[in-house]
């Protein structure tokens, strides 16, 4: 199995990387490839045993107007039951598309298919990512799935509008309903900002808007904000709460009401480290007082395998385990000397439980590069992110670009 | 030939010369310099060309990068990383803004003009190829420099555009010709950045096709900018804009 599992992968890897021994038939394919793999241990066992070995082979094609982005994941894990390897690898087409203007000044744009429309400045939150995958700052390799959409595009004198069609939203409790926006784009000097109205299916509409701005030479400022009258995921989480919950009322006085969710950010950059800081907040999500009654009703609401004793049904566990906190706060510091980059991250939420990461990366030519990374969780009790199953991983990897 | 000559040229111009403050100088005039100045590192007002930075350690080459430029009359560019750890990545110079799309992401973020210069290249200084769009003399003095039988006149600019990558630049142009000599680059602190020595090959030798970028305290190190494939060439208007500059 472990065999058959690992030459699937080859079999995908190796005809394409052969392609680009052939630059003449390819002038005008663009091909770029990237293989990566990284050995985790986990200081505490989990279903998939203390070491995790992942392979990731990501490759990126366009021509003229077509774009095809696609990954193969395979890991190797031994389980704790287990006396022998075990492999899981597995396929995914990130993004199928293709683009065209019809106007002869080329400006319109319009795009089929499955793929990323980003519209939201944020690094690790957004409050406006409707059309792009979710923005994750702890993994490189995340997947970046687009969704599949119509796009139509339009350059107005200082505008530049779009309207848009998805067949899905990105996010797991939207990801079966349709959406559609419309977004004006417009730059004011050094601030640059956007504009949106969307709508999910079953749901309603809600307005937002974007912006970034540079002030002298080294602050950027970001931020998104979004209102919605009442909330898709806060009815999912209050239909799957158990009766008698003293939460219900502070979930059903907010049926009716405007949800803002904002998303601050800020930029500091010297010549060789750079801080970033991020602060969002969800009305829609859970406040203290909320999360203190869940943890009440449950000692361990996070772990799947207690689901049955939990007074939680399958479906909140599900929820649950999303980010379920009304604030969070990132924090990025790196620190570069020409090829070596030392970075922090920590994802702070309003209980003061943490995940955070400290990660050294060496890059000895144009195309690899070596890391090291340590990540830790901390809080105290029925915390956010003391929930995850392992307190501590060390992460070491190697990625090659072709 | 040339290359060695404008080398001693602009060393000599640089450390030894003589100075003198020339006579008053208006605005429109300096900017006039400026525009000419232009024209030996960019021979076309709208095109494009490819640009490669060889970092050289102790006289040997250490790493090299290459680029695709396209600029157009109005001062803005689109710069197209093509080698392999940043293919794919491009960045956008607008009179406000400056613009990296990160191809993993599929995203464009706003780069503040410290990180342009962060990194193995500085976005900078290939994605401009003239000072006229950018920068405005301060009023201070020009000074005259004479170094074997060649007078350059000296000046500062200071940026013009919220965009540009530097705070302010003390030019040195042969005073005949107004073609770059020198060039020292320094940030809002104060703080002296990068020199440049501007060089041309013998195949061009009126163009300047060739920078020598020096930073203080380093040296021992120094990096070749190198252009070639200029193409005089009209470009859409959307490529410069942040929604369009990521389209191929």
């Amino acid at each position: 199995m472990l065999i058959r599992q690992q030459l699937w992968f080859l079999i995908l890897s190796i005809p394409t990387l052969c392609s680009t021994a052939q630059p003449v038939f390819w002038d005008e394919l663009d091909n770029r490839y990237t293989l990566a793999s990284r050995l985790f241990t986990f200081d505490h066992s989990q279903h998939r045993g203390d070491y995790l070995n992942e392979n990731a082979f990501l490759a990126y094609h366009s021509y003229q107007e077509w774009v095809l982005a696609w990954r193969v994941d395979n890991q190797i894990y031994q389980a704790p039951a287990d006396d022998h390897l075990s492999a899981e690898t597995q396929f995914e087409l990130s993004e199928l598309s293709w683009s065209h203007s019809f106007l002869s000044s080329e400006d319109d744009l319009w795009q089929v298919g499955k793929f990323n429309l980003p519209l939201d400045p944020g690094y690790a939150f957004q409050s406006t990512a409707f059309f792009e995958s979710t923005a994750d700052p702890f993994d490189d390799f995340a997947s970046s799935e687009g969704i599949n959409m119509l796009s139509g595009s339009l350059w107005m004198r200082d505008y530049y509008l779009t309207a848009v069609f998805a067949l899905a939203g990105q996010d797991k409790t939207y990801q079966d309903k349709k959406q559609w926006a419309v977004i004006a784009q417009r730059d004011f000097d050094a601030l640059s900002s956007s504009f949106i109205l969307q709508q999910y299916q079953d749901s309603n509409p809600g307005a937002g808007t974007t912006f970034t701005y540079v002030n002298g030479e080294s602050w950027e400022l970001h931020g998104s904000a979004f209102i919605r009258k009442g909330s898709l995921w806060l009815n999912s989480f209050r239909e799957a709460v158990p009766d008698g919950a003293d939460i219900e009322d502070d979930f059903s006085s907010r049926e009716n009401q405007w949800l803002p969710e904002i998303m601050l950010g800020s930029v500091w950059s010297g010549l060789s480290q750079q801080f970033l800081v991020e602060w969002s907040y969800q009305k829609e999500k859970l406040s203290a007082a909320e999360i203190n009654s869940l943890y009440q009703l449950s000692s361990s609401p996070r772990t799947e395998t207690d689901t049955n004793s939990s007074p939680f049904s399958k479906e909140v566990s599900g929820l649950y385990q999303q980010r379920y906190q009304q604030q969070y706060l990132f924090l990025q510091y790196q620190y570069t000397v020409t090829d070596h980059t030392i970075t922090a991250n920590s994802l702070i939420g309003q209980d003061q439980s943490a995940l955070s990461q400290v990660k050294y990366e060496y890059l000895p030519n144009l195309d690899i590069s070596l890391w090291l990374a340590v990540e830790l969780t901390s809080g105290s009790g029925q915390t956010e992110f003391t929930q995850i199953p392992w307190q501590k991983s060390l992460q070491a990897g190697l990625q090659w670009k072709i | 030939m040339h290359y060695s000559v404008y080398l001693v040229l602009a060393l000599l111009t640089t450390q030894a010369g003589a100075q003198n403050t020339a006579p008053e100088y208006s605005q429109a005039q300096v900017k006039n310099w400026l525009i000419k100045a232009d024209s030996y590192r960019q021979p076309f007002k709208s095109g494009e060309l490819k640009t490669s930075l060889t970092v050289y350690k102790e006289n040997k080459q250490a790493e090299s990068s290459s680029f695709f430029v396209q600029l157009n009359e109005s001062g803005d560019s689109r710069v197209t990383m093509l080698d392999t750890r940043s293919k794919g990545q491009k960045v956008l110079l607008t009179e406000s803004a400056m613009w990296l799309y990160i191809p993993r992401t599929r995203k464009a973020i706003r780069i503040t003009p410290m990180q342009r210069l962060m990194g193995q290249a500085s976005y900078g200084d290939v994605s401009s190829l003239s000072w006229q769009h950018e920068y405005q003399w301060d009023n201070s003095p020009v000074i005259e420099k004479q170094s074997n039988n060649t007078i350059s006149i000296c000046f500062r600019v200071q940026a013009a555009r919220k965009s540009a990558t530097y705070r302010s630049i003390n030019l040195c142009l042969d005073k005949d010709s107004l073609r770059p000599v020198n060039a020292d680059f320094y940030l809002a602190s104060g703080k002296l950045m990068k020199q440049a020595v501007y060089l041309s090959s013998s195949d061009t030798p009126d163009m300047i096709d060739q920078t020598k970028f020096m930073q203080p305290g380093k040296s021992n190190q120094h990096t070749m900018m190198k252009n070639t494939d200029y193409l005089e060439k009209q470009h859409k208007k959307s490529i410069f804009t942040r929604q369009g500059f990521i389209k191929k």
